[in-house]
């Protein structure tokens, strides 16, 4: 997909810084972005508590793993798939026509729109790139195959 | 791929199921079924009541509660639940505007502001809790929004000219 390895970095440095930070301010506050989770109307209530407790912690994970350059590829997945996931929640949203804050940075939320549709979008190219991408170089998997 | 997969798998399950244990406590408190109306409320509201939308309904209907609209002086101009009086959160002097408003304290207040994740109605019914002598104070989460989908009646600006 891109081939330039230093794009590919700073890719995988955005996608997770995002990811991290994202991650860290649901993390503090799970019942306010389980109360997030639960303004979209799409979801019963036990699956909007379990959103809340568990998605902030595989997005820091995720977050963290990308940026160290560890399991890149499969944290790129997990950021993918859960971008696809944002990416139709805030479609969904926008076709009904609902004014929601999208619940993605915790009180810091910005409103569902197509910024934050485009910003997603962009998101999701970084993490499928990376997740395309099986050269390890500059990332610690390049250390750990080297070693190994 | 088939690594990567197996790696992504551990990457959801391990830190979800952190989060599980990190939050025992909450999982607890929602087995006992104390998040059934909404999150924020018993995260935040302290001695706040939450109420639906047929509880603002029928207290709407009977007459038997203030109703106060959280929302932007703009909002609450261009459309609001009828006789509900406007205190915007951001309002600057909100102390004077609550003291020319002359609330029955005697009624219980009904809180409520846009909907969805808006928590205007929430911050201004604790700041309510915490300065004023109202006893029975209500926060209608569903607020704006499901009020209207509701399909029950509004007040536009001419209605009170």
């Amino acid at each position: 997909m891109i081939k330039n390895r230093i794009a590919r970095l700073v890719f995988r440095l955005v996608v997770g810084g995002v990811f991290i930070w994202s991650g860290m301010l649901k993390v503090l506050h799970p019942l306010e972005f389980a109360q997030n989770v639960a303004a979209y109307d799409l979801f019963p209530q036990w699956a909007c508590f379990l959103a809340g407790l568990t998605l902030p912690w595989v997005e820091l994970a995720a977050g963290l793993l990308l940026v160290l350059g560890l399991f890149r590829r499969a944290a790129a997945l997990v950021a993918a798939v859960m971008l696809v996931g944002f990416i139709f929640l805030i479609a969904v949203t926008m076709v009904r026509g609902l004014d929601l804050s999208c619940g993605c940075f915790g009180s810091l939320s910005g409103k569902v729109g197509w910024t934050l549709l485009i910003q997603d979008i962009l998101l999701l190219v970084m993490a499928a790139s990376v997740l395309l991408s099986s050269d390890p170089r500059l990332s610690l998997d390049g250390l750990r195959s080297k070693s190994a | 791929m088939k690594t990567v997969l197996k790696q992504a798998l551990g990457i959801i399950l391990v830190p979800a199921l952190l989060g599980l244990i990190v939050n025992e406590g909450l999982v607890t408190r929602f087995v006992m079924g104390e998040f059934a109306r909404g999150f924020v409320a018993a995260a935040e509201s302290g001695a706040v009541v939450f109420i639906g939308f047929e509880q603002a309904r029928d207290l709407w209907q009977g007459r038997e509660a203030q109703f106060i609209d959280a929302r932007a002086v703009g909002l609450f101009a261009a459309g609001r639940i009828p006789g509900a009086v406007n205190i915007p959160i951001g309002e600057p002097d909100r102390e004077g505007l609550l003291g020319r408003l002359r609330l029955d304290r005697s009624k219980p207040l009904v809180i409520y502001c846009s909907g969805g994740t808006c928590l205007d109605s929430l911050h201004l019914a604790q700041w309510l809790k915490a300065n004023r002598a109202f006893d029975d104070i209500r926060v209608f989460q569903g607020g704006w929004q499901e009020w209207v989908d509701g399909g029950l009646p509004v007040e536009a600006p001419h209605d009170q000219e």
